[in-house]
C-alpha cells in the first residue's frame, strides 16, 4: 500500500517552466490549531504579495480573492492534519494567466476518505444543488467540503488533489487550486 | 453587541436589523453559531421580517457562509422575511451571497 499514489479532480493547467512569482511556506499545523487568525494572516500575506504582480486597479479584488481561496485551502490543510505537530505546506505561485495555490499536509484514512468523495462528487453533481444539498445538512465539524465547493463554484477553480500512501496509515495530501487570473483580477 | 479587534456583531442599535462588520474567519461552524445566537433568536418569531446588513463584511470563510446559511434556514421555517444587504464591490458577496437564495425563494439581497 505505501507509495500508492491516487490523482483525483479536475486536469490542473499546464504551468510553463517558470513562475512569475512564487511563494512556499511550511508551518506547523499546532501553531495554527493555537491562534486560528494565523490561518488567515498567511492567507492575507501570501495574497497581498502575489497581488502585486497586477495591475494597480485589480489589487483590491485580487487580494480578496486570492486570500480567500488561500484562507480554505490552508483551514482544510490544518483541520485534515493528523499530526498537529507536523508541517503543513502552502505555496501560491502566478503563472500569468492562472495562479496556483497548493497544500501539502499528512493525513489519516477517514479523513482522506472523506476528502476523495468531496472531489468525485465536485466532478459529478450540478454545483448549485451540491451547495443546497451541503447547507441543509447537520453540520459535521471540518469534513463538510463547502470550502472546495465555493472554490470551484463561485471562484472557477480547477481542483485536484494527489494522495500519496505513506508508512503506518498516513497519507501525503497535495490539493491544489488554479484559479484563471480573468477570476481573480476581476471578480 | 460582540466586539473584536477583527469584527463587530451589532443586534441592538437598530430595530430588526443586525450590523456585521470586518472580518469574519472563525474555526468552524459551530463558533459562528455561538456568535450569531442574538440574530438566531430574532428569526424564531413567526412571520416577521429582520435584516442582516452585511455590506462591510470584507471576507468570510466557508464556515461563516454555512452558518449564514443556517440563519436563512431558520428564517424559512419561521416564515420570516429575511432580507441581507449586501455591498457588490466585495467579491465574496458578489460571488456567493445569491447561492443562499437556492435555499429560501423569498430570501432578498439588496445591495446598498
Amino acid at each position: 500500500m505505501s507509495g500508492t499514489t491516487i490523482e483525483l479532480g479536475d486536469l490542473p493547467a499546464s504551468p510553463p517552466t517558470e513562475a512569475l512569482t512564487g511563494v512556499e511556506i511550511e508551518l506547523r499545523a499546532l501553531e495554527l490549531v493555537a491562534h486560528w487568525r494565523r490561518c488567515g494572516l498567511t492567507a492575507d500575506w501570501l495574497a497581498r504579495f502575489v497581488a502585486y504582480d497586477c495591475a494597480i486597479d485589480s489589487r483590491g479584488a485580487a487580494f480578496s480573492v486570492l486570500s480567500t481561496a488561500i484562507n480554505e485551502l490552508l483551514e482544510n490543510a490544518v483541520k485534515f492534519c493528523n499530526d498537529k505537530r507536523k508541517s503543513t505546506r502552502i505555496s501560491v505561485r502566478h503563472y500569468g494567466e492562472f495562479v496556483r495555490i497548493e497544500t501539502r499536509n499528512s493525513a489519516i484514512s477517514p479523513h482522506v476518505g472523506t476528502l476523495r468523495t468531496t472531489i468525485e462528487e465536485l466532478g459529478r453533481e450540478p454545483l448549485d444543488a451540491l451547495f443546497a444539498e451541503r447547507m441543509q445538512e447537520k453540520s459535521k465539524p471540518g469534513s463538510s467540503g463547502i470550502g472546495l465547493l465555493l472554490l470551484k463554484k463561485d471562484y472557477g477553480a480547477r481542483l485536484s488533489v494527489r494522495l500519496t500512501a505513506m508508512d503506518g496509515g498516513e497519507w501525503d495530501i497535495l490539493v491544489r487550486a488554479d484559479l484563471d487570473i480573468s477570476d481573480v483580477e476581476q471578480p | 453587541m460582540s466586539n473584536d479587534d477583527e469584527y463587530t456583531i451589532d443586534c441592538a442599535t437598530t430595530a430588526g436589523a443586525a450590523t456585521l462588520r470586518g472580518v469574519l474567519r472563525l474555526q468552524s461552524t459551530e463558533a459562528y453559531d455561538k456568535l450569531f445566537e442574538p440574530i438566531r433568536r430574532h428569526l424564531l418569531v413567526p412571520a416577521t421580517a429582520y435584516a442582516i446588513d452585511l455590506s462591510e463584511v470584507v471576507l468570510m470563510n466557508s464556515s461563516g457562509i454555512r452558518a449564514l446559511a443556517g440563519l436563512v434556514l431558520v428564517a424559512k421555517e419561521n416564515r420570516v422575511v429575511l432580507t441581507l444587504l449586501v455591498h457588490g464591490g466585495i467579491p465574496w458577496q458578489k460571488k456567493t451571497i445569491a447561492s443562499l437564495k437556492l435555499l429560501d425563494g423569498r430570501l432578498v439581497v439588496r445591495g446598498r
